[in-house]
């Protein structure tokens, strides 16, 4: 059986998986007519991949690594409120102990308190935790993210 | 900065982690922003806005596992965002707007669309053509999903049917030429 343009054009691209594409492979040997499509296909690419654009007339500035190295130098981490760092602080070592504030990188809280959490409710547990306050922050953030 | 020397440290691998990024991906990613945005000065711009986004990301402790995907997703959020706003002020609407986005008729912008270009951006709709816009940059069909927001699956059908329509405008074609070019490729009868 002829596989269909779908398969030729995941074939193409190399996008089928190692049996399928096998076996496409082992009918194209054999198959004329296919192999013939198939590189039309080739050919149509060529074609679509060079005219896709409007493409611009020139590349990206030259000294654009430069200027966004120069921009990550400049870069501040936000740093929290002194006041609302004390008071987060004092909360999260009345649940972990004396000192585990210190290891919170306030930038980060999560990625750092997600190992605290996972000694209390294993791995997993905490993974999903975190998980649900990411995506409860990107709600507030973002909230029609279809718009 | 932070000052501390194994903070320091950490930012420094993140900036090369980011450099590496900008070398293999920024000529991708300004061509497809250029595309969109049509205009190469905030091409550029927002290709910057891009990988300073991902530093931050990055600096912030969160994981991005297709780095790729993740990059040109951002881009193209920023572009149509860029692009709404700029509606909004000149009170176009967001139907006028597709067809700005596309382009297809803009005797203003910076640069002229040949013959060929016409005539297959006419075939395919603009979601296919970004389909192809993508993978023309080398993403592989699960990376062009996230981009679009679309599934693995959906990508290789629209792919499908891009060739398909290729395939009968070439059959149309009096003379059995691809349409899309003066090319010496012909389709079998």
């Amino acid at each position: 059986m002829h596989p269909d343009t779908a398969m030729l054009v995941a074939y193409r691209d190399g996008e089928l998986g190692e049996r399928p594409a096998r076996k496409v492979g082992g009918h194209l040997e054999t198959c004329g007519e296919c192999a013939r499509a198939l590189a039309e296909m080739k050919a149509a690419w060529e074609l679509l991949a060079a005219e896709a654009g409007p493409r611009p007339p020139e590349g990206p500035a030259p000294d654009g690594c430069a200027r966004l190295q120069a921009a990550i130098e400049g870069w501040e981490k936000p740093q929290p409120d002194p006041e609302l760092k004390r008071r987060a602080d004092a909360h999260v070592e009345m649940y972990f102990g004396s000192g585990t504030a210190a290891s919170l990188d306030a930038a980060a809280p999560l990625a750092s308190i997600e190992p605290m959490l996972e000694a209390f409710l294993g791995r997993k547990a905490a993974g999903a935790v975190v998980g649900q306050i990411l995506k409860e922050e990107d709600r507030r953030l973002c909230p029609n993210p279809g718009e | 900065m932070d000052s501390r020397p194994e903070t320091r440290q950490c930012v420094r691998a993140i900036e090369e982690e980011v450099v590496r990024l900008y070398e293999a991906n920024s000529g991708g990613l300004f061509r497809y922003a250029f595309a969109l945005a049509r205009n190469r000065e905030a091409a550029q711009d927002v290709v910057q806005e891009v990988f300073l986004r991902y530093f931050v990301e990055r600096s912030a402790g969160r994981e991005v596992e297709r780095p790729r995907a993740w990059l040109f997703q951002v881009l193209r959020n920023l572009v149509l965002d860029g692009l709404k706003a700029w509606s909004y002020r000149k009170s176009v609407g967001l139907g006028e707007l597709d067809d700005r986005a596309d382009a297809r008729q803009d005797p203003e912008s910076e640069y002229r669309v040949g013959e060929m270009s016409r005539r297959l951006w006419a075939l395919l709709s603009p979601r296919e053509m970004e389909c192809v816009r993508l993978r023309a940059e080398g993403l592989r069909y699960e990376e062009i999903a996230g981009v679009l927001g679309l599934r693995t699956g959906t990508v290789g059908a629209m792919l499908a049917r891009v060739q398909k329509k290729v395939r009968q405008a070439a059959l149309r074609a009096p003379d059995r030429r691809c349409p899309l070019a003066g090319s010496e490729m012909r389709y079998a009868p």
